[in-house]
């Protein structure tokens, strides 16, 4: 099964007229498949390419990035010595704006500002990016380049992958149980396989919500319950005393519940 | 949320909203929060429509399609017909109903995908961890809440309306005894237990009254006790000021009113005619009108009085009448006869 093949030929097509990318996409939502992906199409293309991720040392990326791309380490003299990071940036920098050269940077938000930088004087040199991040901060190179957004998958394409997870695990859930565990997956495709392998493991009942896909309906509610103050003003206008105090209850009622409803909607980050 | 929840909270919301006690528009109410659940076969109506739950469970996730603002507006398209058959009460609890069925789910963990299609899950609060788990200790407390709002809604609409009671409960003064009697008074015996003082003798006044009139802030009323008619509330002409006054209603009766026309005769052969419970309201006059002497009475409401050369009555018996004019002969009058039995 083909998941994303719109949004991959779109990427593809922009990349191969040239044009920097950045991608965004929540947690689970297929980043890091997509961007294998388009390096394999964009290989194909003979496109030399280059996948780059940032786990808490610049220099490994760089160096990372050197490999991928063919660019020596060391220096070019008599006695060998590995590049600095000073030095890889600017061997790099010198390689990077050719025009069938792909730099594919994921998790793009993690990457530290000395990093994002560089990235930026790639980018002006004419450098071909391709950046995947989760919210990144809203300033320098994700600000620079055009942004594609990952639609969450279609309801039947996350039953069809929950399916084929179950399947693969040798397990067999019926309609029934699917039905119950997309409500939890949210149309992202890595907590689709995380909620059935939760299933496996019989953690069904943990109710994780982790998926991005909430519209927080409390102000609603409580504007909706508001509005019962306008019983309120009819008995005042009616001369009837009795609609004047009960609507006026309804409404300090309200704002008894909103009170409440703001301090329990006070989430905590942690899990 | 278990389906006894979703009906309970659909019968307490239908009743409150629309004010109706009628328990087969309520029937309608609980029938209408079953259907969100046609999307999963181990629910009550999905083992009742098992094909549709079946092919709606291999293609959508629980709590999608019929739980969506999109299935109430296709309910209420397609059952508009019963606007035509039935009351509309029977429409408008169907889907308020339904509506209530899948909004109560916005209060679970999963939340429903109520701007469906948009896979966007409406819940609230947004905090995860105050939201309810099916079966939890909340969600018999919300149970328990909704039926017994339900209960006392339904109560109270019984008995005249929320805001009526509330009127009888905590203002218990003359407006709200003469709107009760305004509205009751036809049908039904209304009776007052009245707290006060007399404002003429200044004696404290307890004790319970029958009502025969009403006005906008004052009635006239009949001491049960001793059968003295009172004027009481606020009005510059009342016997009885009220410190609070109880209304309540007493059994059905029947009031039958009768208005005669009276020339050349006298009191007593036409007074020996009427009922002995009947009250006699309006005027006449009589030969020999100087000779007329009717004491004037300030302590208690005046059935009988002089004024504009006529006798005018109010609300008297035929006994008070016989008493004070039994030997005069009527000229003319016309009196309207009030039997209330």
């Amino acid at each position: 099964m083909q998941l994303r093949e719109a949004e991959i030929q779109q990427v593809v097509s922009a990349l191969l007229s040239q044009q920097s990318v950045l991608v965004l996409g929540e947690p689970g939502s297929g980043k890091s498949t997509l961007a294998q992906k388009v390096a394999r199409t964009i290989g194909d293309q003979s496109y030399q390419t280059a996948i780059a991720n940032y786990s808490g040392s610049a220099k490994e990326t760089l160096v990372a990035i050197a490999e991928q791309l063919n660019v020596p380490l060391e220096t070019q003299d008599e006695k060998p010595r590995p590049l600095t990071a000073e030095q890889l940036r600017k061997e790099l920098l010198k390689n990077l704006p050719h025009p069938k050269t792909l730099l594919i940077i994921d998790d793009a938000h993690r990457f530290p500002a000395s990093l994002r930088y560089w990235l930026e004087e790639v980018l002006r040199e004419g450098g071909l990016l391709l950046l995947l991040a989760y919210q990144p901060p809203a300033k320098d190179i994700f600000l620079k380049m055009p942004r594609i957004e990952m639609q969450p998958l279609k309801n039947d394409e996350i039953r069809s992958l929950m399916y084929q997870e179950a399947l693969a695990h040798g397990m067999t859930l019926n309609p029934h149980q699917f039905a119950e565990l997309q409500q939890r997956a949210g149309n992202n495709p890595g907590l689709a396989k995380r909620v059935v392998h939760e299933a496996l493991l019989g953690i069904g009942e943990a109710q994780s919500t982790d998926h991005h896909q909430y519209i927080d309906g409390t102000p609603f509610l409580l504007a909706s319950l508001t509005a019962i103050g306008i019983v309120r003003f009819v008995g005042l206008g009616l001369g009837d005393k009795s609609l004047y105090i009960i609507g006026g209850i309804a409404t300090l009622a309200a704002i008894a519940l909103k009170t409440v409803m703001y301090t329990i909607n006070r989430r905590s980050s942690r899990l | 949320m278990m389906s006894v929840t979703h009906a309970a909270i659909a019968i307490c919301s239908t009743t409150l909203a629309i004010g109706t006690a009628n328990p087969f528009v309520l029937g309608m109410a609980a029938i209408g929060s079953q259907l969100p659940d046609l999307d999963t076969t181990e629910s009550f109506t999905g083992r009742i429509f098992y094909p549709i739950a079946k092919w709606l469970e291999e293609r959508y996730p629980h709590r999608t399609i019929t739980h969506s603002f999109l299935a109430t507006a296709t309910l209420a398209a397609m059952s508009a017909p019963i606007l035509f058959w039935l009351h509309w009460h029977y429409w408008i609890a169907l889907v308020l109903g339904h509506f209530c069925g899948w909004f109560s789910d916005c209060f679970t963990k999963a939340g429903v995908a109520a701007f469906f299609p948009s896979p966007s899950r409406l819940v609230i609060p947004g905090n995860p961890k105050a939201r309810l788990e099916s079966k939890s200790p909340a969600e018999y407390w919300i149970l328990a809440i909704a039926v017994f709002l339900s209960v006392a809604s339904v109560n109270l609409i019984s008995a005249g309306g929320i805001s009526e009671q509330f009127a009888r409960s905590f203002f218990q003064d003359a407006a709200t005894a003469a709107q009760t009697f305004n509205k009751y008074g036809s049908q039904q015996w209304v009776y007052v237990e009245v707290e006060g003082i007399n404002v003429r003798t200044s004696q404290q006044v307890k004790g319970s009254f029958v009502v025969l009139e009403a006005t906008d802030r004052s009635v006239i009323a009949e001491e049960r006790s001793s059968g003295t008619l009172y004027k009481i509330g606020t009005a510059p002409d009342i016997q009885i000021q009220p410190r609070s006054m109880k209304v309540h209603l007493g059994d059905r009766l029947n009031v039958s009113a009768q208005e005669v026309a009276l020339q050349e005769i006298a009191i007593n052969d036409w007074v020996s005619r009427l009922p002995q419970n009947a009250y006699l309201s309006g005027s006449l006059l009589l030969d020999d009108m100087e000779d007329v002497r009717i004491p004037l009475e300030i302590e208690r409401y005046a059935t009988l009085r002089l004024f504009g050369g006529q006798v005018e009555l109010s609300n008297a018996r035929p006994a008070q009448v016989s008493a004070l004019l039994g030997d005069f002969w009527i000229l003319v009058g016309k009196v309207v006869v009030k039997v209330r039995q």
